[in-house]
C-alpha cells in the first residue's frame, strides 16, 4: 500500500514515516504544500495523509485541487486545529477524515486502515453481514449466532453493524463515538468501554470463540483470533 | 412591529388634529369677537344718529327718521322700535316691545318670531335700549341670523377640514412610520444576525444620507473593528493551539517511538523506563484534554465559533446522551432518568451543546453514590428552554456555586479528576455562547445544574 505523507514538521514527519513503514506502508514524504500537491498528482497513492497548515499551500487547498482534478484518493487530514468547525471545514473541502494532533499512533493507523477499506466496500447495498457464525440481517434487524437469536437494543445493533462492516480492522473509541453516536468530543469517562463490554456479553457469552477483541492501547476489533 | 406602525401613526395624526382644532378655534373666537364688536359699533352709531334726529325735531323728528329707515334706507338687518311708556308702538319694524324691564343704555338679546311661507321662524337680535325722553323708549338693533349662519358654516367647514386633514395626517403618518419602522426592522434583523455570530453582516444603507444612514455607517465601522478584533483573536487562538499542539504531538510521537524501539522480548515484561514513558503518554493525553477544553472555552466565550447555528432537537439529543451514559450509570448502580418534552429545540451548535450536557452528566455521575438517581430533563418555560441535570450527591457549597461557572475558575476543593477538570466551565461557556446561562442550585441533597437557553420555535414545513 502506497501512502503520501504531507507534513512540514520534520521531526514529526520522521517519526510518522518510521511508524507507517513499520506498519508495512510504502511511504513518500513531502515537506511542504507545493511539493505535496506535485507528488499527489504525479503518483498514484492509496491514501494521502496531509497536515492542514503547510507552507506555500495549505492542506485544504491541496485536497480541493485534487478533488477538482477528479482524484478520489482518500485523504486523512492531520491538524493542530481541533474544533468541530475545523473538522467540518476539512471534510467539506473534500477530506475523508480528520485527526487532531497530538494523536496516538494506533489511532492514526486505525483510521488509515478504515479509509483504505472504505474504498473496497462494494457499492451494492448489503442485506446481510456475516463473520464466522455471526449473522446480521439488516432488513429484518435481527442478529443470530450459530443459529441462535441474539437480542440487542437499537444502539447495540448499530454498534455491532459498525464493527461488522469493519470486521478485521481496529476500531478506536473515538471512531465508535463518531460513527455510532455522531459525537465529536472526548467524553471524560470510558462510556464506550461499558457499551462494548455489554455488547461482548450479548455476542460472545456462551460461545467458545470470542469475536470482539480488545486491542490494547488502541480500541477494539471484530475478528476471529 | 405592526402595532408600532399603528400606534405611531395614530399619535402623529392625533397631535396634528389637536393642533389644527386649536388653530381653527382660535380663528373662530377672534372672528366672532370682531364681528360682535362691529355689530355693536354699527348699532351705537345708528342709535346716536337717531338721538340726534330727536334733538333736532323732537318726537316727530325721530318718528320721521325711524319710519324712513325702517322702510327704505335702512341698513341690512336693522331692527327699530319706538314706543311710549305704556308700550304703545309709535314707529319701527317690530310688532311689540320684545324685552321687559330694560333700562336706558342696556344691551339686550332676544328672538323675534314670525311666519314666512307657513313656517315659524325665529331670528336672533342684538339691540340697545335708549330713552330719548321721558315717556319714550327706543330700541335699536340688528338681526344676527346671517352672522349666526356664517358662524355655523364656519364651524361646519372647520369640522370637515379638521376631519380631512386628520385622515390625511393618519395616512401620511402611517406611511412614514412604516418606512421608518421598516428601516428599524432591517437594522434589528441585521443586528440579530450579527449577534448570532455572523460578524460579516453589515447594517443596510438606504443611500439617502439621512440620520439612519449616518447611524448605520457608525455602527458598521464599529462592526468592522469588532470583526477585525475577533479575527485577530481567532488567529491568535489558532496559533496558540498550533504552537502548543505541535510540540505535544512531537513529544507523543517520540515517546511512542521509544516505547516501540525498546519493545522487550517478552511482551509482558516491564521496566522502570517503560513505566515512566507510559506515564508521560498519560500526561500528554491529559494536557491535550485540558488544552482542548481551554481552547473551546476561549472560543465559546469570545464568540469566535465559526459555524452558523442550526436548530438542535434537544429531546433527541438528551435521549441519545442518556442512552450513551445508561450502561455506565448502571455499572455504578445509579438510576439515570431522562424526561424531555417533545419539540424541545434550541438554535445552536449540536456538538458543543451535546458536550456541555455530557459534561454535566459526567459530573453528576462522578459525585453520585450507588442507589441514587441522576435525572436529565428538558422543558420549555416562557420562551426559554431549560435543561436540568440533577444528582443526589454531596452538592457544592452555596458560596462556591456561583464561582464554579465563571470562565476558567476551578473550585478549591475539587477532587482530582481524570478529565480536563473544566467540564462545568465549558458547559457555562457554551451556555453563554448560546445567549443562555448555566446555574447551579441546591437540590437538597445534591446539585441541580440548569442550562437556561433561548427556545427555538420549530416551524413545521411538512
Amino acid at each position: 500500500m502506497k501512502l503520501l505523507l504531507i507534513e512540514d514538521d520534520r521531526d514529526a514527519a520522521g517519526y510518522l514515516v518510521k511508524a507507517l513503514t513499520e506498519a508495512a506502508y510504502t511511504v513518500d514524504h513531502a515537506a511542504d504544500g507545493r511539493e505535496g500537491l506535485f507528488q499527489a498528482t504525479e503518483n498514484e497513492y492509496d491514501v494521502i495523509v496531509a497536515d492542514r497548515m503547510l507552507p506555500h499551500l495549505d492542506g485544504l487547498t491541496i485536497i480541493e485541487v485534487l478533488r477538482k482534478q477528479g482524484s478520489r484518493t482518500p485523504v486523512l487530514i492531520l491538524s493542530a486545529l481541533g474544533s468541530v468547525d475545523h473538522r467540518v471545514e476539512g471534510l467539506r473541502a473534500g477530506g475523508d477524515d480528520y485527526l487532531t494532533k497530538p494523536f496516538a499512533l494506533s489511532e492514526l493507523l486505525a483510521r488509515i486502515e478504515a479509509l483504505l477499506r472504505r474504498g473496497q466496500i462494494a457499492p451494492a447495498p448489503e442485506m446481510k453481514l456475516r463473520l464466522a457464525d455471526l449473522e446480521m440481517d439488516l432488513l429484518a434487524r435481527t442478529v443470530t449466532r450459530a443459529g441462535r437469536r441474539i437480542d440487542l437494543t437499537a444502539r447495540e445493533f448499530k454498534l455491532l453493524e459498525f464493527l461488522l462492516r469493519r470486521a478485521g480492522q481496529v476500531v478506536t473509541r473515538t471512531m465508535l463515538l463518531e460513527g455510532v453516536w455522531d459525537l465529536h468530543f472526548d467524553p471524560q469517562t470510558n462510556v464506550i468501554d461499558v457499551h462494548m463490554s455489554r455488547l461482548r456479553q450479548a455476542v460472545d457469552k456462551g460461545f467458545d470463540q470470542p469475536l470482539i477483541q480488545t486491542i490494547r492501547g488502541a480500541g477494539y476489533s471484530l475478528r476471529v483470533e | 412591529m405592526r402595532t408600532s406602525v399603528l400606534r405611531l401613526s395614530v399619535v402623529y395624526a392625533a397631535t396634528f388634529a389637536v393642533a389644527l382644532v386649536a388653530l381653527v378655534f382660535a380663528i373662530y373666537l377672534l372672528t366672532t369677537r370682531f364681528i360682535n364688536t362691529e355689530v355693536d359699533t354699527v348699532i351705537e352709531r345708528d342709535a346716536q344718529s337717531l338721538l340726534q334726529a330727536y334733538g333736532r325735531g323732537g318726537t316727530r323728528g325721530i318718528v320721521g327718521e325711524l319710519t324712513l329707515r325702517a322702510t327704505t334706507f335702512s341698513r341690512i338687518n336693522a331692527v327699530y322700535l319706538l314706543t311710549d311708556s305704556e308700550g304703545f308702538v309709535i314707529a319701527g319694524n317690530l310688532p311689540a316691545w320684545p324685552v321687559m324691564g330694560a333700562r336706558d343704555g342696556q344691551w339686550v338679546e332676544f328672538e323675534i318670531e314670525f311666519r314666512e311661507g307657513g313656517r315659524e321662524l325665529r331670528r336672533p337680535v342684538r339691540a340697545v335700549v335708549l330713552q330719548p325722553a321721558v315717556g319714550l323708549r327706543l330700541l335699536v338693533g340688528t338681526d344676527l341670523s346671517d352672522r349666526r349662519e356664517l358662524g355655523q358654516r364656519f364651524a361646519v367647514a372647520a369640522g370637515i377640514a379638521t376631519v380631512l386633514v386628520t385622515l390625511l395626517a393618519l395616512g401620511i403618518g402611517y406611511r412614514q412610520s412604516q418606512r421608518i419602522l421598516a428601516r428599524v426592522e432591517g437594522v434589528s434583523r441585521s443586528c440579530k444576525e450579527i449577534v448570532d455570530g455572523n460578524l460579516g453582516r453589515r447594517l443596510p444603507l438606504a443611500g439617502n444620507d439621512d440620520e439612519f444612514d449616518a447611524l448605520a455607517i457608525e455602527v458598521n465601522e464599529l462592526l468592522a473593528r469588532l470583526a477585525r478584533t475577533t479575527d485577530i483573536l481567532r488567529t491568535s487562538l489558532h496559533s496558540a493551539a498550533h504552537d502548543l499542539r505541535s510540540p505535544m504531538h512531537r513529544m507523543r510521537l517520540r515517546v511512542e517511538q521509544t516505547l516501540g524501539d525498546t519493545q522487550p522480548a517478552e511482551s509482558s515484561a516491564t521496566s522502570p523506563e517503560r513505566d515512566a514513558l507510559e506515564l508521560v503518554l498519560n500526561d500528554v493525553d491529559h494536557m491535550q484534554r485540558v488544552l482542548t477544553a481551554l481552547l473551546q472555552i476561549a472560543e465559546a466565550e469570545s464568540g469566535t465559533v465559526g459555524a452558523r447555528p442550526e436548530p438542535v432537537a434537544l429531546d433527541t439529543m438528551l435521549s441519545e446522551l442518556g442512552e450513551l451514559y445508561q450502561p455506565q450509570a448502571e455499572e455504578q448502580g445509579i438510576e439515570l432518568r431522562v424526561e424531555s418534552e417533545s419539540g424541545s429545540c434550541v438554535l445552536g451548535h449540536r456538538q458543543l451543546l451535546a458536550q456541555a450536557v455530557a459534561n454535566l452528566i459526567d459530573n453528576a455521575l462522578k459525585f453520585s453514590s450507588p442507589g441514587s438517581c441522576v435525572a436529565l430533563k428538558t422543558w420549555q418555560a416562557d420562551h426559554r428552554q431549560i435543561i436540568s441535570v440533577t444528582d443526589q450527591g454531596p452538592g457544592i457549597p452555596a458560596d462556591e456555586r456561583a464561582r464554579a461557572v465563571e470562565p476558567f475558575v476551578r473550585l478549591s476543593n475539587a477532587p482530582p479528576r481524570d478529565g480536563s477538570g473544566l467540564g462545568l466551565n465549558l458547559a457555562a461557556a457554551v451556555a453563554r455562547l448560546h445567549h443562555g446561562s448555566l446555574k447551579l442550585e441546591d437540590h437538597n441533597p445534591g446539585l441541580v445544574a440548569l442550562l437556561d437557553l433561548p427556545a427555538y420555535k420549530v416551524t413545521k414545513t411538512s
